[in-house]
């Protein structure tokens, strides 16, 4: 079995006018025996928060790492790691970094975990086709939660199962793709990103120019979309 | 063409602006209710001629002049035509609040991609009914509670105090309308304060415009 990802963030208009970076972040790890994958938003009215989201990311492997090496682990604690790696990873204040986080991860032991704290889609597709969306606890008309910001584990929408089976797929993504998606197509969405992107030489790539090129009206969003599947056999 | 288009939602997200405008029989001097009608139409001209917003302002209409009930239902305002209203009847002011919450509850007519909705209490008399209970509701509802409200006085007999609960605000003011041209300015107000948001990185923040030099 092996793991495929395809990913990419983009700078939303409105950062692109205002000469700012893109503020989120994605990280994948598409291992042997498990497989890491996470998305992060930094919120946009805290000076650090692109540094707040690589960190997020960043810690989220941190966590990852420790939390895969055994099998006991509750999600609970891959997200105590988490928080904690996160704030020894930052060098800002981190009120000033808040940011979003969404994972998927394996531990490598026949389980895994889907986490979210603030706005943003997880989702997964079985082999059948039939989608499921991770419940995400969002507080509704953008006030989101987020790392840096005064929350509870409890905030956080957690869940263990079980790990992609082939042809089975997560993907990921921040508010600035999600908020716009047709809820009735996100199937599609997967089958696009696996069927038509997965066999490019360059699929990050060209992910990126779907996303610079995104059909909404009026959207100003960074964006950030990562799909992550195992098939039967490498397919270079 | 983009790949994405058959999987995204091919309309910008929508920022509603809900305006609860009372039509009670006292709306009917010193040019209350002609003020109203061009106020809203030219709220609804100034949305219809906005460009380069990231959000699209939608609008609804609810009054209360004997009965509550959506004078326009919620929707973009560049596609709406108004229709002027009249005034008569008491003023069941609960029973729009009723009305209100409903709105911005129902994820089919508000939603998930909303911005944050403005509510707009207009009135220039009593609660003729049971007000204190659909107020509380709205403003303890998971989306009307979050809602940017501004509210407007019309005239000596307008009930602060209600007003001043829609507002559930210690910091926000009551507008005053004294005079039948300070209806209008108020919505000019309502527009600016709107247009601001939908301009604005985050239209979910509060909008960055002053009072300061209103009369009102």
């Amino acid at each position: 079995m092996t793991t495929r990802v395809v990913a990419s963030s983009v700078r939303g208009p409105a950062h692109r006018r205002d000469g700012l970076p893109c503020q989120d972040a994605w990280l994948a790890v598409p291992g042997p025996r498990a497989s890491l994958a996470v998305v992060c938003d930094g919120m946009g009215s805290r000076s650090h928060a692109r540094d707040g989201a690589r960190a997020a990311t960043q810690a989220a492997r941190d966590a990852w790492r420790m939390w895969s090496r055994s099998s006991a682990g509750s999600v609970e604690d891959l997200i105590r790691l988490l928080e904690v790696c996160w704030r020894l990873r930052l060098r800002v204040p981190a009120e000033q970094a808040a940011t979003t986080c969404l994972l998927y991860a394996e531990d490598g032991h026949g389980r895994a975990a889907l986490a979210q704290l603030g706005d943003g889609l997880i989702v997964r597709r079985a082999a059948t086709g039939a989608v499921s969306v991770h419940p995400a606890r969002v507080e509704g008309f953008g006030r989101t939660q987020a790392l840096g910001t005064p929350h509870a584990l409890t905030d956080w929408s957690l869940d263990l199962t079980a790990p992609l089976a082939v042809g089975e797929a997560v993907a990921l993504a921040t508010d600035g793709v999600s908020e716009d998606l047709d809820t009735t197509r996100l199937g599609g969405l997967i089958a696009w990103a696996i069927d038509e992107l997965g066999p490019q030489r360059h699929a990050g790539r060209l992910l990126r120019a779907e996303l610079n090129n995104w059909p909404v009206p009026h959207h100003q969003d960074d964006k950030t979309l990562l799909v992550l599947w195992k098939t039967p056999t490498s397919t270079k | 063409m983009s790949s994405l288009k058959e999987f995204t939602v091919q309309s910008a997200r929508p920022l509603p602006v809900i305006v609860l405008a009372d039509i009670s029989g006292s709306m009917g001097s010193d040019g209350k209710i002609q003020a109203l009608n061009h106020a809203v139409r030219e709220m609804l001209e100034a949305f219809q001629d906005e460009a380069d917003l990231r959000a699209e302002v939608h609008v609804s209409v609810i009054t209360f002049g004997g009965q509550a009930k959506t004078h326009l239902t919620l929707g973009p305002a560049r596609n709406m035509k108004w229709s002027d209203l009249g005034a008569a009847g008491g003023t069941p002011m609960g029973a729009a609040f009723n009305l209100a919450c409903q709105m911005v509850e129902d994820r089919n007519v508000v939603s998930s991609r909303s911005y944050r909705p403005t509510v707009v209490l207009v009135s220039d008399g009593q609660p003729t009914d049971a007000w204190e209970q659909p107020l509380a509701a709205f403003l303890a509802s998971e989306r009307g509670g979050k809602a940017f409200r501004m509210a407007l006085a019309i005239g000596a007999d307008a009930d602060h105090d209600v007003l001043k609960a829609f507002l559930a605000d210690p910091s926000a003011r009551v507008y005053r309308a004294d005079e039948a041209k300070q209806i209008r300015m108020f919505f000019q107000l309502v527009t600016m304060s709107v247009s601001s948001r939908s301009r604005s990185a985050n239209p979910n923040s509060a909008p960055a415009i002053s009072d300061e030099g209103w009369d009102l």
